[in-house]
């Protein structure tokens, strides 16, 4: 590829409405990093950001090279690197770093790297190469592939354990289907289905530290009791984290916290608050000025994300995209409300945000892909509904 | 119906993305504006937290302000069963310890970052030094850590036995976690060497802290042990000035003064809150509520005095009292056998053993009661006096037996030990002769007159607490239907049913000296009170006490107490020897003499009594000397 080539395609990727959001997000968690020291076994930590940082630039040449190369042409390879990605999730459960009792990382040249976060990406490219010229998702039987593609590798996350991850799938799934034009009843009553597995999952599928999570958020939203000596311990520990970030989150005002002070001492007793609850983080420091900066920016993305996919014509551009606004919308409104206390701990990452070199290359891919659609306006039409 | 098209489709998503924008975005809300107080008040809470703070316990004193018992700084020794039981392994590079469940997983270490085969497995082998320093052997020291820790187990096990199913299930679970971190103290008061070794390598004893606390020392040793008592520490729930649950130590009295005056002695926790760094320490913010020192308790007596009081005494069964005899300020009181105040358990612990021994933790002072033989004659013949029985030249005849009025002569253990022929009570009083009480305890009970010898045993103190602030032991001076006639007539001469204790005894021959019965009292001041001095007039005809008096002033002259030196101090006193056990083979005795001498070099009058209780020789050969060497040093040695 001619060196005028390349430049005229980065051109083309280089779509505002979609980067600008993108970057502010970056922009704003590397901030908010910049202002969160963690614990470890051998101290207090700042400097988050330089750690993060890494991970950007990382990102950055990851997406420039995904920008370069047609979407439709890494489509093609879908199936290749889904059967990679699958690969990849069988090792690190036999060869991954354990850490917190969980074995979800491989360590290559230095990097801890989550094969996880690219299944993420992977079965959006996956899903969009099956879709994009079939109809056979139409009927009930031709749903079957479709969800083997997505329950084989949410098993082998399972595995690792990662329950929020694993989750994170399901919804890619389902809107990319609906979208797709998939019969709504069928969706119905799949969805239905899944609903009546709740409870023998529940009872024989979770982990045990996973079924006191969801008690304690059932206890919390008083939709379960419990006794008085039970309900204190699951304060101090399946509600512990959510409870310290509900008083930060509260403490930090409409203008937010001063360092130091007792409201920004709320916040550093929040665990995990530089990765699952760095929202809690943020609100605390910038208050609720900086929640409605970040949704702001949230909104505007995934509005962008959508609005590309209005315009794509080609199937498989417009799954993509769809694929990634499912990925983001329910990555972002998942982990906020789980700060909030709406929905249980489940351990997903807020895009771009959280602190993690996987998470936030995967984010840049996945807007890298973004662009790439929308640098490359098609007229090819799909079929029946995405007529 | 036409199915919706895929813009449609597209407006779905959108209108649900906004919709959990606005939810995510009213919650938020609600959080930071509308209930920003409550959160804040929340965060203040913990960020902010109560510290006990701990004042010392007040000070017992003697009368010269010598610290008798004092609170000082101490380390305990704590044990914690989680790092205890969990396999310890040690990173081989960079020494890291880490604890792992039987069964758990290997990982990096977190420090060094090196794969998980570097761990090294580490037994607690540093336990022989730790043993070394504690002085004890190591299989003591290892012993007391596991039955500690067994013993929490068990107890653990009974409080849940009730509980069933999945509750039981999720207790336990939560129990047993709170179990393995809560320490449990292994040894009290361990040396500052320990302690510092301990501290200093927190990875060589992972297991052990060292808890900082308050502990009683007591240099008054053995000799005040029994007057000042014992405190025991207790941890116990309180409150913090929020109304939150804390655990505290306290130091509670439970034996003599410091349980007396417990709540003189007794300081008041303090609370200061401080605002909690997470990043590590805290800050202080405000003392919320002072800490109070308790207040000191000053005795009456001197320390030098009760030692020589102890000393006399030279181990053996018994007590000696020495009161100031118009005010019963206690000026020695001294019980043996006594013990080491720091060797408590010990104490208990060999006492327990040696089965059938006196024990050396009871007060024989003022808290046991004897039978008192010859030294209460003087107050028969008080209330033979008062009844008009005898007078001051009433004679009886006295053939060593006594006899009834029926003419029938008692040969039994009552008899005298001589034959005193004609005597009259000035003589009966020098000489002891018990058949001269028993004949006017005869003419009182024929004269049913018993009851003036009741009420006048009862104004000396018989039968009544003598007041003295750390036991409340009455004796025993009790007459009814099943008192029999011959029980009557011993108790004349201090036997039947009569028990008192040393301090009774001085008590009443304070009153006997002064014609004024005095409350004991071994507390000079307690706080910033004085103990006030109560004195009740016992309301006898000076004439017959002074008939008393006179005939007790010969006793060490020409009487039972002649021959032991005791003249030279000018004491006026009796002798009392009551045979206790052991028959005419082995006879044992309780030998007593009690007294009161007027003030001189120096010192108040005083009245005094000293026992040897279970003692092979008569009162004279037993106690007289004893009591010698105790008034020598005591009259050498001046008050300012």
């Amino acid at each position: 590829m001619s060196r005028r080539a390349v430049a005229r395609d980065l051109r083309r990727a280089l779509h505002l409405p979609l980067l600008i959001p993108a970057v502010a997000l970056i922009a704003f968690g590397l901030i908010a990093l910049a202002r969160i020291e963690i614990k470890t076994a051998t101290g207090w930590m700042g400097d988050l950001h330089v750690r993060q940082a890494t991970g950007v630039l990382i990102g950055l040449a990851a997406a420039v090279a995904a920008v370069l190369v047609p979407y439709k042409k890494i489509v093609e390879q879908a199936y290749l690197i889904y059967a990679a990605s699958l690969l990849l999730l069988i090792v690190v459960l036999f060869a991954g770093v354990v850490r917190n009792d969980a074995r979800r990382w491989l360590t290559l040249a230095g990097f801890d790297f989550q094969p996880s976060e690219l299944m993420k990406l992977t079965i959006v490219l996956t899903l969009a190469r099956f879709i994009r010229f079939r109809s056979s998702y139409k009927t009930f039987a031709g749903l079957g592939v479709p969800f083997v593609l997505t329950l084989v590798p949410m098993g082998l996350i399972l595995l690792q354990p990662d329950l929020g991850t694993a989750l994170l799938l399901a919804p890619i799934l389902f809107t990319m289907l609906f979208c797709a034009g998939a019969r709504l009843r069928h969706l119905a009553i799949i969805a239905v289905m899944g609903a009546a597995a709740i409870v023998p999952i529940y009872e024989f599928g979770l982990k045990d530290y996973q079924r006191r999570r969801i008690d304690g958020f059932l206890v919390q939203l008083g939709l379960m009791k419990r006794g008085k000596v039970e309900t204190r311990d699951m304060e101090r520990k399946e509600l512990y984290q959510v409870a310290r970030a509900q008083v930060a989150i509260g403490v930090g005002g409409f203008a937010g916290t001063a360092e130091g002070s007792p409201g920004g001492y709320a916040a550093l007793r929040v665990p995990e608050r530089h990765n699952d609850f760095v929202f809690a983080s943020v609100a605390n420091r910038f208050g609720f000025l900086g929640v409605i900066v970040v949704l702001g920016l949230f909104i505007w993305l995934l509005g962008a994300i959508l609005g590309v996919a209005s315009r794509q014509r080609d199937p498989a551009g417009r799954l993509l995209c769809l694929g990634v606004f499912a990925l983001f919308s329910f990555q972002v409104f998942v982990n906020l409300a789980m700060n909030v206390g709406l929905l249980p701990v489940t351990g997903l990452t807020l895009p771009f945000l959280s602190l993690g070199r996987s998470s936030v290359v995967v984010s840049m891919l996945a807007i890298a892909l973004v662009c790439n659609v929308a640098a490359r306006p098609s007229y090819e039409f799909g079929r029946g509904d995405f007529r | 119906m036409k199915p919706p098209t895929y813009h449609q489709r597209l407006g779905v998503l959108l209108l649900l993305c906004l919709a959990g924008a606005v939810v995510i975005l009213v919650r938020t809300f609600s959080f930071q504006v509308t209930d920003r107080e409550f959160w804040e008040a929340r965060a203040r809470s913990q960020a902010a937290g109560w510290r006990p703070v701990h004042a010392p316990r007040g000070r017992i004193l003697d009368a010269d302000g010598k610290a008798l018992s004092h609170g000082a700084a101490a380390f305990d020794l704590v044990v914690r069963a989680a790092p205890w039981e969990a396999e310890r392994h040690v990173c081989r590079n960079c020494a890291f310890v880490r604890y792992f469940k039987p069964d758990g997983a290997r990982v990096p270490c977190p420090q060094c970052r090196r794969p998980p085969r570097t761990w090294r497995f580490a037994d607690h082998r540093e336990l022989a030094f730790l043993a070394d320093k504690l002085s004890m052997p190591e299989a003591e020291l290892r012993k007391r850590v596991e039955l500690r820790i067994d013993g929490a187990k068990k107890k653990l096990k009974k409080e849940l036995g009730n509980l069933v199913g999945v509750r039981r299930a999720r207790r336990r679970r939560m129990a047993w976690a709170d179990l393995g971190w809560r320490g449990r103290t292994v040894a009290r008061d361990i040396s500052y060497e320990a302690a510092r070794e301990v501290q200093l390598h927190p990875a060589r004893y992972p297991a052990f802290l060292v808890e900082t606390v308050q502990s009683r020392r007591m240099p008054g040793g053995r000799a005040f042990v029994h007057l000042v008592g014992r405190v025991r520490r207790d941890r116990i729930r309180t409150q913090d000035p929020e109304g939150g649950g804390r655990y505290v130590d306290v130091e509670r009295g439970v034996r003599g003064l410091e349980r007396a005056f417990d709540e003189e002695l007794s300081s008041v926790t303090g609370w200061v809150r401080f605002l909690r760094n997470p990043r590590g320490g805290g800050r202080e913010m405000e003392t919320a509520a002072r800490a109070v020192g308790g207040l000191d308790v000053r005795l009456t007596l001197r320390h030098e005095d009760q030692q020589r009081a102890l000393d006399v005494l030279g181990g053996d069964e018994g007590a000696l009292v020495v009161l100031h005899a118009e005010t019963g300020a206690v000026l020695a009181m001294a019980a043996s056998p006594t013990y080491d105040p720091d060797e408590y358990v010990r104490t208990l612990e060999t006492w327990r053993t040696r089965k059938g021994g006196p024990t050396p933790l009871v007060d024989r002072a003022a808290s046991s009661a004897h039978i008192p033989g010859s030294i209460m004659k003087p107050f028969t013949a008080l209330a033979a006096l008062r009844a008009g029985v005898i007078n001051g030249s009433t004679k009886f005849h006295c053939d060593r037996y006594f006899r009834t009025a029926g003419g029938r002569v008692i040969r039994n253990a009552l008899k005298c030990a001589g034959v005193h022929g004609d005597v009259s009570l000035h003589e009966a009083l020098v000489r002891s002769c018990n058949v001269y009480f028993q004949t006017g305890m005869q003419g009182l009970l024929t004269t049913r007159k018993f009851k003036i010898y009741y009420e006048t045993g009862r104004r000396f103190g018989f039968g009544r607490s003598p007041g003295v602030e750390t036991s409340r032991t009455r004796g025993r001076f009790e007459f009814g239907m099943d008192t029999t006639w011959y029980q009557y007539i011993a108790t004349a001469i201090g036997q039947g049913n009569i028990l008192v204790t040393p301090v009774q005894i001085a008590r009443a021959y304070a009153g006997l000296a002064t014609g004024v019965l005095p409350d004991v009292h071994v507390v000079a001041k307690a706080g910033l009170t004085r103990t006030p001095v109560r004195r009740t007039p016992l309301g006898l005809d000076a004439g017959h006490l002074e008939a008393v008096r006179s005939a007790l002033r010969e006793v060490p002259v020409r009487g039972t107490a002649r021959g032991l030196g005791l003249a030279r101090f000018q004491i006026s006193c009796k002798t009392g020897t009551a045979q206790v056990r052991g028959g005419q083979r082995d006879p044992r005795y309780n030998s007593w003499i009690a007294g009161f001498a007027p003030a001189r070099a120096g010192r108040p009058p005083i009245s005094f009594a000293i026992v040897v209780l279970n003692a092979r020789r008569h009162s004279g050969e037993e106690c007289g000397p004893r009591l010698a060497e105790f008034l020598a040093g005591f009259y050498a040695e001046t008050t300012e």
